[in-house]
């Protein structure tokens, strides 16, 4: 009795359970959610997990492509390659000056197919239309950015992206009418971003599913003067940056929106509802109107009683910035 | 003949679903709940929920998990789960800033479960389809790797490198814009 054998010893004195020993259960995940997570890496470092192992050495290829340029080493020549080798789908493809070349070439690549956001800016040659290929994405894209290309009015009507959830044109050159068709062919699109675009005085929003506006300006050749919200039964937030020229703002039928920003002074014609506040003419029937506005961002350049017949309207703000010029 | 008021609980009781899991646990749940999950979606389309919902690849402490996710996010409007953009504006998100960052919040502490837990969690979403659910987890080993060289990469997950220095060359050699 009592005896301890230095075995039974050397096992008390040890931790109660011994170290399992590591496994690797990341390696285990089906190749489909190995993809996955690789698509959602950079993508330098989504290719690097190729030389992690034998079973990672091939999932890079048949993940869905992530080609994201922007900030990284990756030219022209490796997208080429990129493309080249990778069996696609593509998730996404984001290229900063792009010669039309290389992305007409590249937007045919198979390795494309499927693709959900596109980003390019087309090289400084001049504002040319995006190339053709990019239509073959109608069914699947998402997201898009176009810089620095212009839309003529006859191709523009026949776009169609039933899918596309969000667009920001950048620096485009475009008319009224080219602009307004364009809009027409994205029944799902939600959020617009317009940003130093030349070529158009007037926007007209009037659309079932857009809840987010952004109209960015400068002193571009052709001016917006007029934004019209006609119909936008989802519009949460409208938002005007850096205008410093006369916009006059009306808006007809907005029924959600919250957010009402950056309007400064020379936006003093904004009209609300069927009403002018400025003028403060028929104040009653627009706070029925802007009820549903939360934030407010108005110039510090309005006089006083601008502002207070401006918030006369607005009953149920919990924000109100007030930007100091 | 039923009372307008039985009608209603009627109703309610219809709502809820049962779920199963692989240790035969029951967890009773509001259809909003459920149907996050595409998967159970269909079935309740299809009509084949009578009698519960057996998830055999899914245990009680990973369903419970996952329920957990599914009734803060049934809140969230339908439609706007998992989809997230590369380009959205900032300045636009302001709109719905208090509960996005209180979901935020929610999926950051959600998230802290060891890495046993996570892959469970991940093979969990991909089974019920739970697309949001799927981008969260995954996105959380994607960031757990970002920035580590694959030597990091491997001591992290256990992963043994069984290339051949042969192998890893070609590698190297095919995919040399990676490693620059």
């Amino acid at each position: 009795m009592g005896v301890i054998t230095r075995a039974q010893a050397k096992r008390t004195r040890s931790p109660p359970a011994p170290p399992a020993p590591p496994v690797d259960l990341i390696s285990l995940l089906p190749d489909e959610l190995l993809g996955d997570i690789i698509t959602l890496l950079p993508t330098k470092a989504g290719a690097r997990t190729q030389i992690l192992s034998r079973r990672w050495r091939h999932i890079w290829r048949s993940a869905p492509l992530n080609l994201d340029a922007r900030g990284t080493t990756i030219t022209g020549a490796v997208v080429s390659r990129i493309l080249s080798s990778h069996q696609g789908p593509a998730r996404r493809l984001c290229h900063l000056s792009s010669s039309p070349g290389h992305l007409d070439a590249w937007l045919r690549c198979p390795a494309l197919d499927n693709l959900e956001e596109l980003l390019f800016w087309q090289g400084p040659q001049g504002p040319l239309p995006p190339p053709s290929a990019f239509l073959r994405f109608s069914p699947t894209l998402r997201f898009a950015e176009f810089g620095w290309c212009q839309f003529p009015a006859a191709a523009a009507g026949g776009f169609h992206f039933p899918k596309l959830q969000e667009l920001t044109l950048r620096c485009v050159s475009i008319s009224e009418d080219a602009l307004h068709a364009l809009l027409a062919g994205f029944p799902a699109l939600s959020s617009l971003m317009l940003k130093y675009n030349s070529g158009f005085r007037s926007l007209r929003v009037s659309s079932p599913s857009l809840e987010f506006v952004g109209l960015y300006s400068t002193g571009c050749m052709i001016k917006v003067k007029d934004v019209v919200v006609e119909k936008a039964p989802c519009l949460k937030g409208l938002i005007l940056h850096s205008v410093i020229h006369h916009v006059r703002v009306s808006i007809v039928s907005a029924p959600k929106l919250e957010v009402l920003g950056s309007i400064n002074d020379c936006s003093s014609a904004m009209q609300l509802g069927s009403s002018t506040v400025s003028q403060g003419c028929n104040v009653v029937s627009v706070v029925s109107v802007f009820r549903t506005v939360k934030d407010l961002g108005l110039a510090s350049t309005l006089s006083q009683d601008e502002i207070i017949t401006i918030l006369k309207c607005f009953p149920c703000l919990e924000q109100l910035q007030i930007e100091v010029t | 003949m039923a009372s307008a008021g039985s009608g209603d609980e009627k109703a309610a009781a219809a709502a809820m679903i049962t779920l199963i899991s692989s240790d035969n646990e029951k967890f009773e749940v509001t259809e909003a709940t459920a149907t996050l999950s595409q998967t159970i979606r269909h079935m309740i389309e299809d009509g084949c929920t009578d009698g519960g919902v057996p998830l055999p690849n899914v245990t009680s402490k990973i369903l419970a998990r996952v329920i957990e996710y599914c009734k803060k996010h049934a809140t969230a409007a339908a439609g706007e789960e998992g989809s997230s953009s590369s380009f959205s504006d900032a300045a636009f998100l302001e709109v719905d800033r208090a509960f996005l960052e209180e979901l935020e919040e929610f999926d950051d502490a959600f998230l802290e479960v060891d890495r046993a837990t996570l892959f469970d969690l991940i093979l969990a979403a991909n089974y019920l389809d739970i697309k949001g659910l799927l981008n969260l987890t995954c996105q959380k080993v994607a960031d757990s790797v970002k920035g580590k060289t694959p030597e990091q990469i491997r001591e992290m997950y256990n992963i043994v490198n069984d290339l051949t220095p042969e192998e890893e060359a070609e590698i190297r050699r095919e995919t040399q814009w990676a490693f620059e």
